[in-house]
């Protein structure tokens, strides 16, 4: 009797939870997830694979190359908004490295961050596109992030809001999910590693990192050391 | 071809001033404009109640006081009157979009194919002096044939005249010889052998006179009977491509303007699908009740004639101005257009359209994502990016614009080349070497941007030679690596130059690895 009670409850539990999932995912039609080409990445997501028609957050120094690699797996155009006083320049022979050909990428300088959100934003409703890749100078707040989620709601576009210094990672933020992306020392130079740490989703689980090794001559991607499932601070060497 | 003259523009220019501030000139002492020209003080404009007075340009300020004491003196300022013309000249884009500003106080306009909208070319010239006089300039006008009679009849004839076609001879037989536009010299020098009006001088043979006064004489005989053409710029260059609405109430509703914009599209769009082009540039011009306009531009990534998707790039730019009392005529101008083929039909925005993932994509898909982003940011800020034959790094990419025509977008990358970086400092940035080791290898330890970063690994040289066709003295031979510091970021530097002996070795990073 005891054991049966368990057992029911348990029931009940798991569909409270999916009723939460399906309420925290909202009834928006998100046209699909991208696949992230690494299966312990995609099953970590709750779509099995990078939601499109949200925008993602990415933090962390290798945060843009992260975003060529997730752009460079869709189709399509992509907008890639720089910030014009920038002291680098996006540099398009660097792209191909992560699979995103150059000439598929349209590059907006963009003074300022309100044209920057605002070109952003505009990108997001162009359904053509297949990403939208931006960073801004400072902090996105709760208000700018909404807007552009609800703008790649609107145009089912994926976008990946950039941040490589980690600021505001503590701020509100409706974006789907943040993601941070450090490079972690490796054995060959061109054998690049980065630790992948996802550290919130919306509907999925969180605080979970891998290493991730780049062979640079094939263009693959493979986890070389497993999840741990705990919290990242706890797992920083 | 009408000439407007402005004959006392200075004045016109203080007495609007001033009632704009609330007062009322004619209750003021009459004005008159000087300029300082070796120690006294020259009459250069007045007004017509000064001139009553019998006081004429050219005076002394001194003479003039001692004729009529009472006046109100004001500098002359010749870049806000010639600023004032332009303006004018803008204004006179109302009647037609062929207009140029003459000297410092005329305006020519060519109304050919024009003056039917007004009621003819009398009525229109009429318009043009009445309406000027309603805004508070002395204007007179005339018209014929020739700019020179034009001219000529505008300042020597009756206010208004308009000189039938063939009847230039007649109608300036009587009038000065200064009526040629020639100088105060020549003018005084044909007086003194006897010569006063048009008609002596067309009678007189033509070599002896151009021995004597120089061959500007005869030209300009010619240039005003039409005997030669007399080529002007207009202030804008005119396109075919060209609407215009007139209000018969001045109009200042958001929404009403917005209607005017769509009426004009409708009819430009008409007009560049019959000559098979597409507007790239277009101007809005308002003109207002009191004689303001505002220019609106904007323009078009790739041509386009479709009036919806003109009118969205306008959207924003509409409520940038005033509207005032009012806005009484619209003209609409494609001033640059483009070649575009009557079958270029653009794909409705919601389809995903088959885009090939790799090399290119069709452009014409994105152009109105384009044409927002490059009328907010500029079209120079949005761009795609194109390899270039060069092993330099900063040189070996350029940005082109993003849906130019004909363009090859197509990447050819050395697949030989090692990777590159994904981003790129705009200027190399100089790096610190806190430890070195030989001078063909990478230092052990760099400060860059104040933080110290120890390599790891390196992977290099590359030797990447500057172009000897490329003449810069600070070109030298570099030696890039690819380093990895303690944390693992990958950052590219070079050694600037070969090693020389007693010659500090310069280290630079370049490039950051994602």
């Amino acid at each position: 009797m005891g054991s049966e009670q368990i057992v029911r409850r348990g029931a009940v539990v798991a569909e409270l939870r999916a009723r939460i999932a399906a309420i925290e995912q909202g009834n928006v039609d998100r046209g699909g997830a991208v696949s992230l080409g690494l299966p312990v990445l995609d099953a970590a997501l709750p779509e099995g694979g990078l939601a499109r028609g949200a925008v993602h957050e990415a933090t962390g120094a290798a945060a843009g190359g992260f975003a060529a690699m997730v752009a460079g797996r869709l189709e399509g155009p992509v907008l890639w908004c720089v910030d014009a006083d920038a002291r680098a320049d996006l540099y398009g022979p660097g792209l191909e490295v992560f699979g995103l050909h150059p000439a598929r990428v349209i590059v907006v300088h963009c003074q300022g961050r309100t044209d920057l959100l605002w070109a952003m934003e505009e990108g997001l409703r162009t359904p053509v596109l297949a990403a939208v890749i931006g960073e801004p100078p400072g902090t996105v707040g709760l208000t700018a992030s909404r807007r552009l989620q609800l703008a790649a709601e609107a145009g089912q576009v994926l976008g990946i809001v950039l941040n490589p210094d980690g600021a505001g990672r503590f701020t509100a933020s409706a974006l789907e999910s943040r993601w941070r992306v450090d490079p972690a020392p490796a054995g060959d130079v061109t054998r690049p590693r980065w630790k992948i740490a996802l550290e919130r989703c919306r509907g999925g689980a969180q605080g979970l990192y891998w290493m991730v090794e780049r062979n640079e001559e094939t263009g693959d991607f493979a986890v070389v050391a497993a999840p741990a499932d705990r919290p990242v601070a706890a797992a920083v060497s | 071809m009408i000439s407007l003259w402005l004959p006392r523009l200075p004045t016109d220019r203080l007495r609007r001033r001033s009632r704009k501030n609330g007062k009322d000139p004619d209750q003021r002492p009459p004005l008159i404009t000087v300029t300082e020209t070796g120690g006294r003080f020259l009459v250069t404009a007045l007004e017509h109640r000064a001139e009553m007075a019998s006081l004429t340009p050219g005076m002394v300020l001194t003479d003039a006081r001692a004729i009529f004491p009472a006046v109100d003196v004001a500098l002359a300022d010749p870049v806000a009157d010639a600023a004032l013309l332009d303006r004018l000249t803008a204004w006179c884009g109302r009647y037609t979009p062929w207009a140029a500003a003459e000297g410092r106080d005329g305006i020519f306009l060519d109304t050919t194919g024009c003056d039917h909208l007004f009621g003819g070319e009398a009525a229109l010239c009429a318009d043009l002096v009445h309406r000027l006089e309603a805004l508070g300039f002395s204007a007179r006008a005339a018209m014929a044939d020739t700019p020179g009679a034009a001219w000529a009849m505008a300042r020597f004839g009756e206010n208004g005249t308009v000189v039938p076609f063939g009847g230039i001879r007649e109608a300036l037989a009587r009038l000065p010889v200064a009526a040629l536009r020639l100088d105060p010299g020549t003018v005084g020098g044909l007086a003194r052998v006897g010569i006063r009006v048009i008609e002596q001088l067309r009678n007189m043979p033509r070599a002896p006179l151009t021995a004597r006064f120089g061959r500007t004489v005869g030209e300009r005989l010619d240039q005003a009977s039409g005997a030669v053409s007399e080529p002007i710029s207009p202030r804008k260059p005119v396109t075919p491509f060209h609407a215009r609405l007139a209000f018969a109430e001045p109009i200042a509703l958001m929404a009403d303007i917005e209607r005017g914009l769509r009426h004009l599209l409708d009819d430009l769009c008409r007009l560049l699908a019959k000559a098979g082009r597409g507007g790239r540039t277009l101007v809005l011009t308002l003109y207002r009740v009191d004689g303001e306009t505002f220019e609106i531009q904007v323009g078009a990534a790739r041509p386009a004639r479709d009036p919806g998707r003109l009118a969205r790039l306008f959207g924003g730019r509409l409520g940038s101005f005033d509207a005032g009392f009012g806005i009484e005529v619209m003209t609409l101008t494609a001033s640059v257009t483009e070649p575009l083929a009557p079958t270029a039909v653009l794909l409705p925005a919601a389809t995903r359209a088959p885009v090939n993932g790799g090399e290119s994509f069709r452009g014409d898909i994105l152009a109105p994502l384009v044409d927002r982003l490059g009328n907010r940011i500029g079209f120079d800020r949005v761009a795609r990016l194109t390899a270039v034959a060069s092993y330099v790094p900063e040189r070996a990419v350029r940005p082109r614009p993003a849906l130019a025509d004909a363009m090859d977008f197509t990447w050819s990358p050395d697949a030989s080349l090692p990777p590159r970086p994904l981003h790129l400092l705009k200027q190399p940035e100089r790096i610190e070497i806190v430890s070195d080791t030989e001078p063909d290898t990478p230092p052990i330890r760099f400060r860059w941007r104040r933080t110290d970063h120890s390599v790891r690994l390196a992977e290099g040289p590359e030797r990447i030679a500057p172009e000897w066709w490329v003449r810069k003295a600070a070109a030298r031979t570099r030696d890039y690596w690819r380093v990895e510091d303690g944390a693992g970021r990958h950052f590219w530097i070079y050694r600037h130059g070969l090693p020389r002996p007693d010659h500090p070795v310069e280290w630079f990073l370049h490039g950051l690895f994602a």
